[in-house]
């Protein structure tokens, strides 16, 4: 008996591709101000890292607000401050904040 | 690239051409894919929205200058379980 179904290294190579695609389509059309389509894409992303198991990158998970998965475009729907060694997030759609710190590296 | 490969990659964003439809007026129609649900796709024809059964129809891609065409009975799943279930 052949197998006809792909084994599950390559079924992740093909999802951590098609995520990184989708989060730049998602940048293209927030910065063309289609919000609904970039939530959209954000959506399609989760849902492929859920059921592959694959991390989304780390320069993509600050992209989306955390509470209500929204695309964050800075200064339109969001703000991004500095305060005591952390990033303070306010999203301007859902208006909750997020709080991610930060090391200095010597 | 063939057939397979590109069934499990990702179409939204893609220029697609349509070959064969049940609805005549749709033959010789080619769009950007905005949107993708289980059974339809939703495409950009001259600045107008429109949404096309997969079942209906027969689609043709054009990647690195290769022609591939796809039927729409086997790509008939959710964007995220194409990956899994395409045989």
């Amino acid at each position: 008996m052949t197998k006809k179904t792909i084994n599950k290294k390559n079924q992740k190579q093909i999802a951590l591709k098609r995520i990184q695609g989708l989060f730049e389509l998602a940048s293209n059309k927030a910065t063309d101000d289609n919000f609904e389509l970039a939530d959209r894409y954000t959506h399609i992303a989760r849902k492929i890292s859920m059921k592959y198991l694959v991390p989304i990158p780390n320069e993509y998970k600050r992209c989306f607000c955390k509470h209500c998965y929204c695309y964050l475009l800075p200064d339109v729907n969001s703000r991004f401050r500095i305060k005591n060694g952390k990033i303070i997030i306010f999203c301007k759609n859902c208006k909750k904040y997020t709080r991610i710190p930060f090391k200095n590296k010597k | 690239m063939n057939e397979k490969t590109l069934s499990r990659d990702e179409f939204i964003g893609l220029r697609v051409k349509i070959l064969e439809c049940t609805d005549p007026t749709w033959i010789g129609q080619s769009g950007l894919i905005i949107d993708e649900t289980k059974n339809t796709f939703l495409i950009e024809i001259k600045n107008r929205k429109k949404i096309i059964a997969k079942k209906t129809a027969k689609f043709e891609f054009i990647i690195n200058s290769e022609k591939i065409s796809i039927t729409g009975e086997k790509i008939v799943f959710r964007p995220e379980d194409r990956i899994k279930k395409i045989r």
